[in-house]
């Protein structure tokens, strides 16, 4: 032992009688252990009151064919008032679309992939197909589905990995590393959104450019409607964080329709999917679980009436006890075995998600990091992207190397793989997952 | 018919009795706040109730316990890019000591948690590595690169 080892234990030697903890009663575990089991339940309580409730709507719908069925009016917990504010100069779709930037996605892009099998030009590649052609977050006109067998346990094992994925490759991003890149898919299935930093292009789901509208300073986003909702934070002292509603297409292009102001400390350094689509806005999945920071609005900033969700808002998923909750209120414990020296992700990890057909998505690492004995060991390595289908049926993929979710939505799940050149240009292939092949 | 219950095995209520004020030592050595670590070492316990006649090793799983709790709880204030509190109880420390436990608590928090387990608290290798849920190749590594940031930062 030197000298700094044994200075180090005196000090803590000294410290450690000025802090005694005398044990209260134990009844103060009960106690927890308690409150720990209501929320559990709540939780519980609401996925069952939301399934019925889904359920009790449909069948109206399907003997009244009535129109007033087509929202639930499930208030969420929180809700974070939004703001409607007059559009800025109108911004046409003639006068109104930007060329990225810094961003291009060739048409015809040969592109490499990990996997050796995918196709070989975008116009080759279909958008995602998983979900038919109705939109998936409503309700179908159907009184339910059959459902199949939960097991207990679903074990991600790093030593005996899952079957590995082949992404269906659409084009590539190319710009420099310097610029912020964050994705959203387009929930009506047509594609997907690049945020840059600058602007918002979207993309269709075979990777041809659309068109692109202004958005100064967004850092997250996620699309309903047409309608990108947007985190963005304020430059000046002291920090705010605010969510802006701006139209991807119509009069109003580009614009900041709404706003609505969030606590900038909650949302720093946000982990891929914190945001969701949920009844009345966009729903909070991670930090503030289940508070609406802005209620969805039309393209005139106008409060527009809320879409239907298969079950709750937040996704039932109890990342400490792995408990996964359907919407039908059954349970399955997720297991996850990584590798000895996985790596945490700097922002820690990701919420579980909805994706197609109110499929529940949940993506994690399992693989060793790639500086183990660095800051939170590196980068993690090795996603497993874990789908579970509204019946309980369950696909577990295994994505090539280097590919990561870049977002997820009922629209799809997004895939992209970045790498950088020594000259500091960055590369971002794109690609859909494939449907869930259920197991 | 149930079983009946295994007269040996020690109750949740004698754990708590016994292991309360060291897992609190321990988590308030990681986290520094001795609030923060009466409530993670409580929740711990609260997780371990429904599972307690499952658990082999209840002493191991709260210790565990409380060393997972202290790095989602280290994690989060690195998030949040909150600078660190000077740890509970400074003020009655010499100045030198202030100054190693205050560098100490300024260390990524894996390497923190690695120093605090393996110097510190003259835990063994293998048992830092149980704790930490890692080889014991990375507990070497961690701790040694920590005590070279502590070395670099620490006048003599």
């Amino acid at each position: 032992m030197n000298d700094l080892e044994r200075e180090l234990r005196d000090a803590h030697a000294a410290r450690t009688p000025i802090h005694t903890f005398p044990p209260p009663s134990s009844e103060v575990v009960r106690v927890r252990a308690h409150a720990l089991e209501r929320r559990h339940r709540r939780n519980l309580a609401f996925a069952t009151f939301a399934t019925v409730a889904i359920g009790t709507v449909t069948l109206v719908g399907v003997l009244g064919n009535d129109d007033s069925v087509s929202t639930i009016g499930n208030a969420p917990d929180t809700v974070v008032q939004s703001t409607a504010v007059e559009p800025g100069p109108s911004v046409g779709e003639s006068t109104s679309v930007v060329a990225p930037p810094s961003t291009t996605l060739p048409a015809s892009t040969s592109l490499p992939t990990g996997t050796g099998s995918a196709p070989s030009s975008v116009a080759e590649t279909p958008a995602p197909t998983s979900t038919g052609s109705e939109p998936t977050t409503t309700v179908p006109g159907t009184t339910g589905f059959a459902t199949v067998p939960l097991p207990d346990v679903i074990t991600v094992d790093h030593a005996a990995p899952p079957p590995l994925v082949t992404p269906q490759t659409v084009g590539t991003l190319t710009g420099s590393a310097d610029t912020t890149m964050s994705f959203a898919v387009l929930d009506d299935d047509s594609g997907f959104v690049v945020v840059d930093g600058e602007t918002a292009t979207r993309y269709d789901g075979s990777g041809n450019t659309g068109t692109s509208v202004p958005a100064p300073g967004v850092v997250d986003a996620v699309v309903h409607a047409d309608i990108l909702y947007g985190l963005r934070f304020g430059t000046t002292m002291p920090p705010t964080a605010e969510f802006v509603a701006i139209p991807l297409s119509g009069s109003n292009a580009g614009a900041v329709v709404a706003r609505s102001e969030v606590d900038p400390n909650q949302y720093l350094e946000l982990p891929v999917g914190s945001f969701g689509l949920g009844r009345a806005g966009v729903v909070d999945l991670l930090r503030a679980r289940g508070t609406t920071v802005i209620h969805y609005v039309d393209e005139r900033g106008q409060q527009s009436p809320g879409i239907q969700v298969r079950g709750p808002d937040v996704p039932g998923y109890d990342e400490a006890s792995g408990i996964i909750t359907l919407s039908d209120g059954r349970t399955v414990r997720l297991d996850v075995r990584r590798h000895p020296d996985a790596a945490d992700p700097f922002v820690g990890p990701s919420p579980m998600s909805y994706g197609p057909d109110g499929e529940l998505v949940l993506w994690t690492w399992i693989g060793p990091g790639t500086d183990p004995s660095g800051d939170f060991g590196g980068s993690p390595t090795e996603q497993v992207v874990i789908r579970i289908g509204q019946d309980g049926r369950i696909d577990v993929r295994l994505l090539p190397i280097g590919w990561e979710v870049a977002a997820t939505s009922p629209g799809g799940v997004l895939l992209q793989r970045t790498s950088v050149a020594g000259d500091g240009q960055r590369t971002v292939e794109m690609a859909w997952m494939p449907p869930a092949e259920w197991g | 018919m149930a079983e009946p219950a295994d007269a040996t095995r020690p109750t949740i209520d004698d754990v708590f009795a016994r292991e309360y004020g060291p897992l609190c030592r321990l988590a308030v050595s990681l986290v520094d706040d001795p609030g923060r670590a009466e409530e993670l070492v409580q929740d711990c316990f609260a997780r371990a109730l429904p599972r307690w006649e499952q658990l082999d090793n209840p002493g191991g799983y709260l210790r565990r316990g409380v060393v997972n709790a202290a790095r989602s709880e280290l994690r989060k204030r690195r998030i949040r890019r909150r600078t660190p509190n000077p740890p509970e109880g400074f003020a009655q420390l010499p100045e030198r000591d202030r100054q190693l436990l205050d560098a100490v608590a300024r260390l990524s928090p894996r390497r923190r948690i690695a120093v605090t387990l393996r110097v510190l608290e003259d835990r063994s290798e293998a048992e830092t590595a149980e704790l930490m849920g890692c080889s014991l190749g990375t507990v070497k590594s961690l701790t040694s690169r920590g005590l070279d940031d502590l070395r670099k930062v620490v006048t003599r």
